[in-house]
Formats: structure tokens, C-alpha cells, sequence
């Protein structure tokens, strides 16, 4: 039985891949600097997703558990190497689309797939090291919330969106900063212990207010904001994306961790 | 021989009705008891439903027949003003708050809510801030710019007269009683339950009212910090609102829609919550679908939080906005849907009987929908065009307002009257008002679509004959009189119960809910002891209740050193943490509402000096409120019989205090990101938006004032880190240090202000920095003196190791103080340096 869940684990990785365009076009096509950013990118997703299946051959997951965690690098990939980061570089709307990836689909999955324990095991507890501290961090989801929303303040002020579009050292830090803090903001919401259901639904409702808002702004600006070259329709274009579609993972969250939490009163004090 | 028992419970209960009731003659002006102010709350928003309702009936006049010239064009702008304005902010909310503030108490199992005296406070504020803004109608100079105030028709140049400062400072100090009573519920729903009712056994109403009571704080403040605004342009010349020096007029119009459109669902979800505990009583069937409703109530507080835009199809924001959001409107049919077929399937399940209240929920439900469906209309961007400011509009608002909110609080009515005055109601008179209501609101209404579909715009005060308009207009004004006529006899059916209505007897409709434990008509102290409860249906489950209820058999049967005493429980679970002692009648409510009324007054007349004169009364007045709380003689002193297990809430760090505090800065952090929106807003929206060359604030000067605010904050958490752990080393000179940096950072602060050669009266950039500045002034010095008045109780015995309660409380101030303060720095000062590209 558990030797059919790493088969049948291992077919899902090959499918998934099998569905994947070759991309990592941007690792061939660029500048040196942009080569070797791409590369260590690469090489630290690739490093990640191996950790996570030699783990996951040791400590089984649930298939449901694989199924998510792989699509999701799948998806992941794609955003970071596929055709979005290309366009990402003309097209406000497409880098939108690329972040938003990040914090609203991929870090939330993550979350939910609850690799840990595959991580933790395929690294020999090096990895566990790292987020050992976070562990304390995540009971507090509305610091989350506020360190998630810092970074994506921060990085949309114009000299710094500038900076990282054309610095693609600092691009990498903005989408570590992106993946990491979102990640710690989904961990400490939608694994919210029962006693911080009521500060998980705040820190959504924060976050769903304060991305509108920026939204909002780049929806209304009168000029494109990130050089005057840009299309303002475009800007435009993602400040919705941000605004109105990122706001529906934070509704279907606040759904899911109010039933969640919901279910567990009900299981803990009947009625 | 069974007796002396009886006797001595009737004893107990009169000693009860002793310290929990009001005091005779006059004295009821100082009560503070839930159902006091509760009712008070409602009998005033009838008062002033009936008021609006005389204007409604005005405009229908008017407009009944073509080119009539009864009321003149100034006067009709005045009229459907304050229609819009008191049935709104008047009517509809405050008399919901009231209907909660009377129930939630009584279906939650306790005897009063949690802040009681700023209960009291709070309706003082309405009521003093609704006759001011009705005083300006008597005076003729009403605000006339619409009930949503739109800039720049209601600033100064275009509305020069003192209309718009009525309203303006009018609703900010009625609003002073949502937020009250927001916070207040909130706390109370969580924290003050049976033993036993954790949150999944709550009855469905409290889920409403706990969605509503948060709706409040975080949706009122945009609309405050939008009239401070817009009142600091009119009187002081401060730019926020005008395109010259920087401002943006529909800057205004998106403060509006983000307290507007969270309101609709306000006001909309306590209405909900009197159907979802009416149809289970007469469907005789437990509500289907309790845990749907519940993430639907949830659901809907978050979407309507994203949809403000909505509003604003026609102002001129990008087309691909409209697209958006007329795609993202739809989405909040998904929980209102999910609450109608609940409703629908609950009444499918049981077995309904149609008494009175079930008329008006059926009317209800007829009506809502409709109202709904002409709002998905109204979503589609096209269609909202065509028919933006016509007649269509203002019949859809009506289906929505009065079909989602007055048939349910009617409903409501006739459900809960027994309970206040232990009479039932009469049928036969109540179905003729019913059917004379709802006919004649159909009547005006539904026709009221033609004639904005064809063509009709709203707020003209006349209209030419033969455009298609005269017999629908004629025909509408005629229902307006059938509806009015409905509203009387619904009126006189409820004035002549009291008096020749049959006699109810204990639960009369058969219902589940706690509140028909209490005998009839409802005494001081609701419960005569406080039971644990283990299901969602108690009525239906253990009808017993009220027997053992009322024999005391149940908890803080014994009234001890003549104090109110509730249970404090835990927020999910419900069980009993504490005994919450409750302070008992004050007049320093009332006192507090009345010199805030002079403060507002003043600042009609702008007479600035009393008016600061006046703030700086209000702010000893409630000091001096909380001087009497916890270990203070008058509150409850260091006892030797003093409550255990559980223990009395002034003696824990986690009480309901402490969550008050907590929400109210949750209300507060909401104005602040409020301002921070208009900052950014202006900043990259304005058409005419300038910096000025060099930053006007001084660096380094702030960088000190936060630096001493930090020191001050972290002697401070250090103090309150020992009081957690039970000790109390140097607590009265860490406290006096605190404030002195505290003060240090404050006078600091100031030089700052004063050096910095802002000029708010001609740069909207310089504008919103003052504000901020003003802001971080307040709240600093507020906790500077809160600090000082601590290390004061500390001398004096009211605060140490065994009483840690109030610094704890005071503590998430100084935090949010200093939070709010190094956030500024950066967003104020740190990001114009860092914007450019």
C-alpha cells in the first residue's frame, strides 16, 4: 500500500512535468546578471522540490497532499519561468498577475498541502532548523498580516518596483520577500489555531482592505506610476487584477477558515 | 410550610430589583440597564421614523400632480435631505442598535450589557445629536446637498450657508453612538454568555448582531474621518476636497461608499437576524442550515467590505473598473441567497403558522427579493447608466431599505411586544395595518420603476405635465398616503395593546430563545439567576427554565455588597472566567452627551474657544467615569468575601476591559487607514496633486520625539510584564517615567507642528500632514494623561499586584500609539523621499 502511494506519487510529478512547456526561457536569453539570478532561482526551486520528494518517499503524504504541493510547484515554476516573466518586464498587469500568483495561489497552497513534515525529512532536519522560529511566528496571524502587507507596500513604491525590474538581484529579493511572507501570512491563517479564528478573519480582512486599496490607487492613478512610459491602461489593468481577483482568495479563505473553525467548536462542544 | 421559601425568594428578587433598577422620577435619566436604553433607543428611532415619514409625505405632495409650486425648490432640497438622512442615520440604524442592545443581553443569558454607562452615553449622543440636525430644519437652513453629501456641491462654495455643517457635525456625534454601541456588543456577545453557550450554541440573532456590531467598527470610521475632513475644508479652509490646492472632490465620494455600502449590510443584517428567529419559532422547526448562515453572515461582511465602487458607475472612473466590478457585484448574491433558501427551506420543513409576525416576514421576503433582483439590475454597468439618478434608483433603494429592514423590525415588533409590555397584540387590527402598508408601499414603489425607466430624475422638485410622468406620480403619492395611513394603524394597535391587549402568557409564541425565560413584562435584572445552558434551543429543550430560573436554583442568585455582578465567560467555549461587576446608575452619561453638544453646538456657531473649552469638560467628564472603576470604593473594593473561583474581573489581565479597548482600536486603526487611503488617494489621483520642494517636517526632531515615545512605551510594557507575573516593584515610578517620556515625546511633538511651516490651507499635501499630525497628538497626550492618572490609583490602592486590570487595559493604547506613530513617519515623511522614479 504505501510502495502504490509513492508509485502513484511519483506519476503525478511525472504527468504534472510532462504538461509543463519547456520554458526557463528567460535563463538562456538575457543578461549575465539575469542568467545567473534565473540559475540560482532554479537551482534553489529545483533544490526545494527534490528535498520535498526524497521526504515524501520516506514520510508518505496523503495523495491529496502530494497532488497540491506538486501542481503547485508546477504553477510555480510556470509563474517564475514561463512566458509571465517575460512579459512581466513591459506589463504592469502580467507582473501583477506574476505576484499575485505568488501571494494569493501558490503560498496559500503550499500552505494547505502541509509539506513540513516531507520537508523536514528529505533534508535530514536541516530544514527544520530554518523554520523552527517560524513555527513561533505563525501563532500570531495578524503580525503576519502586517509583515506581508509591509512587503507588498513596500515593493510597490515606485523607486522599488523600479529598482527590481531592473535589477534582477533585487528581483529575486522582492519575490523571496513575496513568497516567503505570504507563505508565513497563509501558514498562520489557514492552520489558525482555534483560540485565533477571530484574528485569522481579522488579518484576511486587513489584507483584503489594504491590497484593495492599493489596487484601488493603481486603478485611479492619473499617470502610470512605475515610468512614464508605461501603459496607463495597463496599470490599471492590475490594479483590478489586485484588487477585484486577488480579492477572492481572501473571501474563499475567510469562508473556508470560518467553517473550518466552525466544524472544530461543533466537534469539540457538540450542540 | 413551602411558604417560607417563597417568601424568601421573593426577598431575593426584590433585592435584585432593588440594585439593578432605575431611579425613581427623574432619576431614570441616569440609567444605564440594557433594556432602559435599549428601548429608549427605539422609542426615539420611531420618533424620528415618524418625522421622516412626514417629509416623505411632503415630497409625495409636491410631486403628486405636475408644476405644482406648494413647496419651492430650496425648501424640497432641504426636505429630501433630511428624509434621505434621518431615516438612514436616525431611524434605521439607531433603532436596530436598540432592538440588539434590549436582546442580546436577555438571549445570551445575562442581565446587562458590558459597558453600560457608555449604553447610556451613547443614546444620549443620538438623541442630542438628532434634534440639532432636525433643529436645522426648523431654523430653514437644512442641509441640502443630498443625503451622501457629495462634494463639491456640499462645500463651501456651492453650499455656503451652515446646512452641510449641521450634517456634517451632526452625524459624527450620532455616530459617537454606533461605535459605542458596537464596541459594546461585540464585547458582550463574546464575553458575558451562559455558562456553557459557546459560540455554535449562540441563538442565530446574536451572529448577526455580532457581524453588525463589527460591520460598525470597522465601517463607521471612513465616514467620520470623511466629515472631520470635509468640515476642517469648510470651516478652516483645510484642502482636501478641492482640485485647486490638490484635492479630489470623489475622494469624498469613496470615504462615503466605504462606510455606504458596508452600512446597507448594517442595517440589512440585524433584519436578518429578526427573520432567521422568527421563521424557525413559527415554522416549529430548528432553522435549517444554522452553519451555512453563519458563513454566510461571514461571507457577506467580508464582500461588502470590496464592493464600494459599485456606487460610483457614473463618476468617471476607468471602464475596465465597471467591467470589474459589475462582475464582482454579483458575488454577494451567493450569501444573501444562501440565507433566503435557508429561510425557504426552514418554512418548506415545518409546519407554519401565519400569526401576526409571519405576515410581515412573508411580506419581507416578497419584497427583498424583488429589491434584490432590480439590484442585480442595477449591476449591470449599462443599464446602471441609463437609469443613474432617476426614480429607478429611489424605488430600488426603497424595495431594498424597507423590504430588508422596517418589514422584519416590524415583524420584530409585534414578535416582541409581549415580552416589554406582557400584552399580545391585536390581530385583526395588525393585518389591516399590514395589508394597508404593504399595498400602499407597492403601490407607490413598484410604479415608481416607470417612472424612472422613463425618465424621471430624482431630487427635481417639480416637473412639466405631459412627459408620461403625471399619473404614476399621482399614483405613487397616492399609495405614499395608504402606506402612511398603514403606518398609523399600525402605530394605534400598538399604543391601545398596551392598554386593552390580552393578557400573554409565559413564552406566547412558543419560541426557543432564552428571553422568554424572563417573566412578563420584563423586570431590571432579566434573569433572577443565571443558568448554564448546553443547547441552541433551551426553551424547546428545557421549558423548565423559568420556574428554576426565577427560584434562583441557577448561578450569582445572591446579590452581594448591593453591586451588579453578571458572569465574564470565555469567548468560544462560554465558559465562566469571571464575575464582571457592573457600575450602577450614573449621570455622568448624560452629562458627557451634553457638553458634547455644546461642543458641537460651538462649533456650528464657530465659536472655537468654548467649543475647546467644552472638548477639554467632555474629557474630565470621562475621566472622571473611569476613576470609579475596580478597586475604587465606589466600584468594587479589596473585600474579604470577595469572589474566588471564579474571580472578579478587576482582579484578572484579561478582562472585558481589555477587550474593549482592544475593538475600539480596531474602530480607530480603521479611521487612521482611512486617512491613509485619502494620503495615497490624493497623492497619485488628484488631478492637481503637488509636493512641496523640501520636506516641511523636521527630521531629526521627529526621529527624538519617537525615540522618547518608544522608551516610554517599552517602560511602560515592562511595568505591565511585572503586574502580569503578580509583582509590583517600582510600578508607581515606572508608570510616572512612562509619562514623562510620554510628555517629552509630546512637547516635542508640538515644536514640531509649530516649526514646521505647514500650510495646510493651500496644499492638500500639507493639509492631510496636519491632520496627521493632530492625530498623533491626541492620541499621545490621551496616554500621557490615562499613564498619570494610573500612577495616581496606584498611590491611592486602586491598582497593584493583586488589582493589574486597568494598566493592562491601558497598555494596547500606548502600542497602537506608538505604531501609529513610526507608520506615519514612514508613510508621511520617509516615502515622499523614497517615491520618485
Amino acid at each position: 500500500m504505501c510502495l502504490s502511494g509513492r508509485i502513484r506519487q511519483w506519476l503525478i510529478v511525472v504527468l504534472l512535468c510532462l504538461s509543463t512547456p519547456a520554458g526557463a526561457h528567460s535563463v538562456l536569453s538575457a543578461g549575465r546578471a539575469e542568467q545567473f539570478t534565473a540559475l540560482l532561482g532554479l537551482v534553489i526551486f529545483g533544490l526545494v522540490w527534490f528535498v520535498y520528494l526524497v521526504g515524501a518517499w520516506r514520510v508518505v503524504p496523503t495523495w491529496l497532499q502530494a497532488l497540491v504541493f506538486n501542481s503547485t510547484m508546477i504553477l510555480s515554476f510556470l509563474a517564475l519561468w514561463g512566458p509571465l516573466d517575460h512579459w512581466a518586464e513591459t506589463s504592469a498587469a502580467a507582473h501583477m498577475v506574476q505576484h499575485m500568483m505568488f501571494m494569493v495561489v501558490i503560498a496559500p497552497l503550499w500552505a494547505l498541502s502541509q509539506p513540513l513534515p516531507q520537508l523536514a525529512s528529505g533534508s535530514g532536519r536541516v530544514l527544520a532548523r530554518v523554520w523552527q522560529p517560524m513555527l513561533k511566528l505563525v501563532q500570531h496571524p495578524v503580525y503576519m498580516a502586517y509583515l506581508h502587507g509591509g512587503m507588498i507596500w513596500f515593493w510597490h513604491i515606485p523607486r522599488f518596483y523600479v529598482l527590481a525590474l531592473e535589477n534582477p538581484w533585487w528581483h529575486l529579493v522582492e519575490h523571496g520577500c513575496f513568497l516567503i511572507s505570504a507563505g508565513l501570512f497563509w501558514w498562520a491563517v489557514l492552520k489558525s489555531a482555534q483560540r485565533t479564528v477571530g484574528w485569522a478573519l481579522f488579518a484576511l480582512l486587513f489584507t483584503l482592505m489594504h491590497t484593495g486599496f492599493l489596487g484601488a490607487m493603481l486603478t485611479f492613478a492619473q499617470s502610470p506610476l512605475y515610468g512614464a512610459g508605461r501603459s496607463l491602461q495597463d496599470q490599471q489593468l492590475a490594479g483590478l487584477i489586485m484588487w477585484v481577483l486577488g480579492a477572492i482568495p481572501y473571501l474563499l479563505a475567510a469562508s473556508w477558515v470560518g467553517w473550518r473553525g466552525y466544524w472544530q467548536m461543533q466537534r469539540r462542544w457538540g450542540g | 410550610m413551602s411558604n417560607l421559601p417563597e417568601q424568601a425568594n421573593r426577598e431575593r428578587q426584590e433585592e435584585l430589583e432593588h440594585v439593578w433598577g432605575n431611579l425613581p422620577g427623574w432619576g431614570a435619566l441616569a440609567a444605564v440597564n440594557h433594556t432602559s436604553v435599549g428601548f429608549r433607543f427605539m422609542v426615539t428611532g420611531m420618533a424620528f421614523f415618524l418625522i421622516g415619514g412626514v417629509l416623505a409625505m411632503l415630497i409625495r405632495t409636491q410631486l403628486a400632480l405636475p408644476e405644482q409650486e406648494i413647496i419651492g425648490a430650496a425648501l424640497y432640497n432641504q426636505i429630501f435631505t433630511m428624509h434621505g438622512t434621518v431615516m438612514m442615520f436616525l431611524f434605521a440604524i439607531p433603532v436596530l442598535e436598540g432592538v440588539a442592545m434590549y436582546l442580546v443581553p436577555k438571549m445570551i443569558g445575562t442581565r446587562d450589557l458590558v459597558f453600560p454607562r457608555l449604553s447610556a452615553l451613547g443614546y444620549y449622543c443620538y438623541l442630542f445629536g438628532g434634534v440639532i440636525i432636525l433643529s436645522s430644519l426648523v431654523l430653514e437652513v437644512a442641509p441640502d446637498a443630498g443625503w451622501f453629501m457629495y462634494t463639491p456641491l456640499s462645500s463651501n462654495t456651492y453650499s455656503p450657508g451652515p446646512g452641510s455643517d449641521f450634517w456634517l457635525l451632526g452625524i459624527t456625534f450620532v455616530e459617537i453612538s454606533a461605535i459605542s454601541a458596537g464596541v459594546e456588543l461585540v464585547v458582550s456577545i463574546l464575553r458575558t454568555r451562559a455558562n456553557g453557550m459557546s459560540l455554535n450554541k449562540m441563538p442565530i440573532f446574536c451572529w448577526y448582531i455580532l457581524a453588525m456590531a463589527l460591520m460598525i467598527v470597522f465601517g463607521f470610521p471612513p465616514l467620520i474621518l470623511g466629515s472631520i475632513l470635509l468640515e476642517l475644508e469648510r470651516a478652516a479652509g483645510f484642502v482636501f476636497f478641492e482640485t485647486a490646492g490638490g484635492g479630489d472632490p470623489l475622494l469624498w465620494q469613496h470615504l462615503f461608499w466605504l462606510f455606504g455600502h458596508p452600512e446597507v449590510y448594517i442595517i440589512f443584517l440585524p433584519a436578518a437576524g429578526i427573520v432567521s428567529t422568527l421563521i424557525p419559532v413559527f415554522a416549529r422547526h430548528p432553522l435549517v442550515g444554522y452553519r451555512w448562515i453563519v458563513l454566510g453572515i461571514i461571507t457577506m461582511g467580508f464582500i461588502s467590505f470590496g464592493l464600494w465602487v459599485h456606487h460610483m458607475f457614473t463618476v468617471g472612473i476607468p471602464q475596465m473598473a465597471q467591467a470589474f466590478f459589475s462582475v464582482a457585484s454579483m458575488l454577494v448574491a451567493i450569501p444573501t441567497a444562501i440565507q433566503i433558501f435557508a429561510w425557504l427551506a426552514t418554512l418548506w420543513q415545518g409546519k407554519v403558522v401565519y400569526h401576526l409576525p409571519m405576515l410581515w416576514i412573508i411580506g419581507f421576503l416578497v419584497v427583498f427579493v424583488c429589491g434584490g433582483l432590480t439590484g442585480v439590475m442595477l449591476a449591470l454597468v449599462p443599464f446602471n447608466w441609463q437609469v443613474h439618478d432617476t426614480h429607478f434608483v429611489v424605488a430600488h433603494m426603497h424595495y431594498v431599505l424597507v423590504g430588508g429592514m422596517l418589514f422584519p423590525l416590524i415583524a420584530g415588533f409585534y414578535y416582541w411586544l409581549p415580552h416589554v409590555s406582557g400584552r399580545m397584540p391585536s390581530d385583526k387590527l395588525g393585518r389591516w395595518g399590514f395589508w394597508l402598508f404593504f399595498g400602499g408601499f407597492n403601490v407607490t414603489f413598484l410604479l415608481m420603476h416607470l417612472t424612472g425607466l422613463l425618465g424621471m430624475p430624482r431630487r427635481i422638485y417639480t416637473y412639466e405635465a405631459g412627459l408620461g410622468w403625471d399619473w404614476l406620480n399621482l399614483v405613487s403619492s397616492i399609495g405614499g398616503f395608504i402606506m402612511a395611513i398603514g403606518v398609523a394603524v399600525i402605530i394605534v394597535d400598538i399604543v391601545l395593546h398596551f392598554r386593552f391587549g390580552r393578557r400573554a402568557e409565559q413564552n406566547p409564541w412558543g419560541a426557543d430563545t432564552l428571553e422568554w425565560a424572563i417573566p412578563m413584562p420584563v423586570n431590571a435584572y432579566n434573569f433572577s439567576s443565571l443558568p448554564d445552558i448546553t443547547t441552541r434551543h433551551p426553551m424547546w429543550e428545557n421549558p423548565e427554565l423559568v420556574e428554576s430560573i426565577a427560584a434562583g436554583e441557577h448561578g450569582l442568585a445572591e446579590v452581594q455588597n448591593v453591586r451588579r455582578d453578571i458572569y465574564g465567560s470565555d469567548a468560544v467555549t462560554g465558559k465562566i472566567r469571571e464575575v464582571v461587576h457592573l457600575p450602577t446608575n450614573s449621570w455622568l452619561p448624560l452629562l458627557t452627551a451634553a457638553v458634547l453638544a455644546v461642543v458641537c453646538i460651538s462649533l456650528l456657531v464657530k465659536v472655537y474657544l468654548v467649543a475647546l473649552a467644552a472638548a477639554v469638560v467632555a474629557l474630565a467628564l470621562v475621566l472622571r467615569w473611569g476613576w470609579d472603576n475596580g478597586a475604587h470604593p465606589r466600584a468594587a473594593p479589596v473585600r474579604d468575601d470577595d469572589p474566588v473561583d471564579p474571580p472578579l474581573h478587576s482582579r484578572t489581565c484579561d478582562g472585558p476591559g481589555l477587550w474593549g479597548m482592544v475593538v475600539s482600536l480596531m474602530a480607530n486603526g480603521t479611521l487612521y487607514v482611512s486617512l491613509l487611503f485619502g494620503w495615497f488617494y490624493l497623492w497619485t489621483a488628484a488631478p492637481q496633486w503637488s509636493t512641496p520642494e523640501e520636506g516641511r517636517v523636521a527630521l531629526f526632531p521627529m526621529v527624538t520625539s519617537g525615540v522618547l515615545l518608544s522608551l516610554a512605551v517599552m517602560i511602560y510594557r515592562s511595568a505591565v510584564a511585572g503586574l502580569r507575573k503578580g509583582q509590583a516593584d517600582n510600578l508607581a515610578l515606572r508608570l510616572w517615567g512612562s509619562a514623562a517620556l510620554g510628555l517629552a515625546h509630546w512637547c516635542v511633538l508640538v515644536w514640531v507642528l509649530l516649526a514646521s511651516g505647514l500650510r495646510p490651507t493651500e496644499l492638500a499635501h500639507d493639509a492631510v500632514l496636519t491632520v496627521a499630525l493632530y492625530y498623533l497628538l491626541l492620541h499621545s497626550g490621551l496616554a500621557v494623561v490615562f499613564t498619570i492618572l494610573q500612577a495616581l490609583r496606584v498611590k491611592l490602592g486602586f491598582v497593584g499586584a493583586k488589582l493589574p486590570y486597568e494598566p493592562v487595559v491601558i497598555q494596547p493604547f500606548w502600542v497602537y500609539t506608538l505604531g501609529v506613530f513610526w507608520l506615519s513617519f514612514a508613510v508621511f515623511l520617509l516615502l515622499p523621499m523614497a517615491w520618485g522614479v
